[in-house]
Parts: C-alpha cells; sequence; structure tokens
C-alpha cells in the first residue's frame, strides 16, 4: 500500500511520516492539555498544529517554509516537536507578548521555561499550588508515583530513578510516567474547569 | 526551568510507540485516520514536489535548446562527451542518429545545467 520508492525531503519515506504524525499528534495533544489551565485553546485540535508543521517544513516550496537544518538538529521529530511548540505559542500566547517581544523571542519561547517566571501566567495559578496540588494526587493514588516525581524534582536520572526504587530495569520508570502523565492531566484539567 | 516546567516537560516524552498509542487512544484519537491523514499529507508534498521538479526540468531543457539555437554550428555530442563522464559519453558517441531534441531529452538537470553553463561561456 506505501510507496516505499517515493521519498520526500532527506529520504523520508509515507511509513517515517506516519509514524512522525503519530508523534506530532501526540506531543500537541499533550502540550493543548496543559496550556488549557491557563489559556482558552479556542477549540485548535492537535491534528491542526502537526499537519501545519509538516507541510511548512516538508514542502520545501511553501511560502511559510520552516527550514530544518540536518546538521543543526539531526533529530527531525525533536526539529518538528519545537516548531509545534513555538506554533502552538505563537497561537495561544502572542498576544500577550505582542508588545514586548519580538519576532525572534517569539519563535524562541518555551512555555515550560516561562513557568514561575512570566507574571501573565502566574497571576492565574500559582506553579507551587499546582505542584502541590499534583503531588497530593499522587499521593493518594500511589505512594511510589509521588515518590518517583520528586526525584525527578530533585533532578535524577531515569537510571539513578530505577536504582533508588529498585526497579529491575528503567522501563519501569517510563511505564511510571505514563501514569504521571493521565494524572498530571486530569489535575490539570480538574484546575482548569475550576477556573471556568 | 522551575520544577512544575521541569515535570511537565519530562511527562511529555513518550519512551515508546506502544505509550504513545496507548496516550492517543486515551485521548480519543482514532490511529487509523491518522495514519490516513499523515499519508494523504505525504502524497500531496511528493506531488507538488515532482510537479515542481518536472517544471525544473522543463525549463532548463528550454533553455539549453534557446542556447544550442544560437549557436551557429553546435555539435551537441561532441559537447556532451567532453563534459560528461566518460561511460555517458561513450554511449553518446554511439548515438549517431538521435538528434539533438532526442539528445537533450536524455540528460539529466545536472548534466543539461553543465551543459547550460558551458554554453553560456
Amino acid at each position: 500500500m506505501t510507496d516505499k520508492g517515493d521519498t520526500i525531503l532527506d529520504g523520508i519515506t509515507k511509513e517515517n511520516l506516519i509514524e512522525i504524525y503519530r508523534d506530532l499528534v501526540a506531543y500537541a495533544d499533550y502540550l493543548l492539555s496543559i496550556y488549557g489551565v491557563w489559556y482558552d485553546t479556542q477549540g485548535i485540535n492537535a491534528h491542526d498544529f502537526a499537519s501545519s508543521v509538516i507541510m511548512k517544513v516538508l514542502d520545501v516550496d511553501s511560502d511559510d517554509h520552516r527550514k530544518w537544518n540536518p546538521s543543526k538538529n539531526p533529530d527531525i521529530v525533536r526539529f518538528f516537536k519545537g516548531c509545534i511548540s513555538s506554533e502552538i505559542s505563537n497561537h495561544l500566547v502572542s498576544k500577550r507578548f505582542q508588545t514586548t517581544a519580538d519576532n525572534t523571542l517569539k519563535l524562541d519561547y518555551d512555555f515550560f521555561d516561562s513557568l514561575g517566571k512570566d507574571n501573565t501566567i502566574t497571576e492565574q495559578f500559582d506553579t507551587a499550588i499546582i505542584q502541590e496540588q499534583l503531588l497530593n494526587t499522587l499521593i493518594e493514588e500511589n505512594e511510589e508515583l509521588a515518590e518517583i516525581l520528586l526525584y525527578l524534582v530533585d533532578e535524577y536520572s531515569i537510571e539513578e530513578i530505577a536504582e533508588l526504587m529498585d526497579y529491575e530495569s528503567t522501563r519501569k520508570v517510563y511505564y511510571a510516567r505514563d501514569k504521571i502523565r493521565n494524572i498530571t492531566i486530569q489535575v490539570l484539567n480538574k484546575l482548569g474547569k475550576e477556573k471556568i | 526551568m522551575n520544577e512544575l516546567g521541569r515535570i511537565l516537560k519530562w511527562i511529555g516524552d513518550f519512551e515508546s510507540k506502544e505509550s504513545r498509542d496507548q496516550y492517543l487512544k486515551n485521548k480519543g484519537h482514532d490511529l487509523e485516520k491518522l495514519d490516513i491523514t499523515a499519508s494523504n499529507i505525504f502524497d500531496k508534498i511528493n506531488a507538488k514536489s515532482k510537479l515542481n521538479k518536472a517544471q525544473k526540468s522543463k525549463e532548463l531543457f528550454q533553455k539549453a535548446k534557446d542556447l544550442l539555437a544560437k549557436k551557429e554550428t553546435p555539435d551537441l555530442t561532441a559537447l556532451l562527451s567532453s563534459k560528461m563522464s566518460r561511460q555517458f559519453a561513450y554511449q553518446f558517441s554511439k548515438l549517431e542518429k538521435v538528434n539533438d531534441h532526442d539528445m537533450l531529452s536524455m540528460l539529466e538537470d545536472e548534466q543539461l545545467l553543465r551543459l547550460i553553463e558551458e554554453l553560456e561561456d
């Protein structure tokens, strides 16, 4: 069914693009879940962002083409994710920054980095309160997950966390991450609803 | 980056395809539909790229043809033989009855470009 002979931009096949697209929709969906606490996402869906970014990068003839430099960013999925992050930030946040930030700053804007620094965000929800609520929920659900989160906050690596938790492999930490992600999104969604 | 930022960034990564696909399903995404969309995007970009390439090839072909027409007695076979690879030149030397138009249409874009450079000198 797939055109194995056809490639686009540095040998990307249809199979590659299908995997990349799933990665990007998952990432955009996750980001929109997080942003939803602070901003009205206006019903924009993850598919739109993923499709738009892929077209901008891979369609080298498009007017708003975003050039991928493999020597600077060898991992194209990471590059795509950076583009999605900046597209979502620009779309949802730029209105707040239009008078103060130039275009370069907008493109470099890292939402995660801005948490705790940016008054326009923290005036709605104190990041420390969110963190505390997340930790309390995790303790109620599963103390082991809360323990892992605390190790993470203390900047332990995945390998170190596996060792401290006496896990046989890092896989269990990753599995815990999936659970923490689901719980975090639930906590954030609840906060978002409380805001309304 | 503060602690919450670091946590949110960390949990935004998916360790495996299974973990990512499970997340997508939990969030109500239809994996089959996603694949169809990706496949359509690929076809769209691929078709556009081929069209642009064909357009550029056509332009190069026309330019080489126009430049050749301006030369008084162009010996295309000799020109190509001197500028192309040995193997390619040998092939052309065997094609005595091929006219210039057909010969040009056998060239790749890169070869057409080299020929245009030669004709423009």
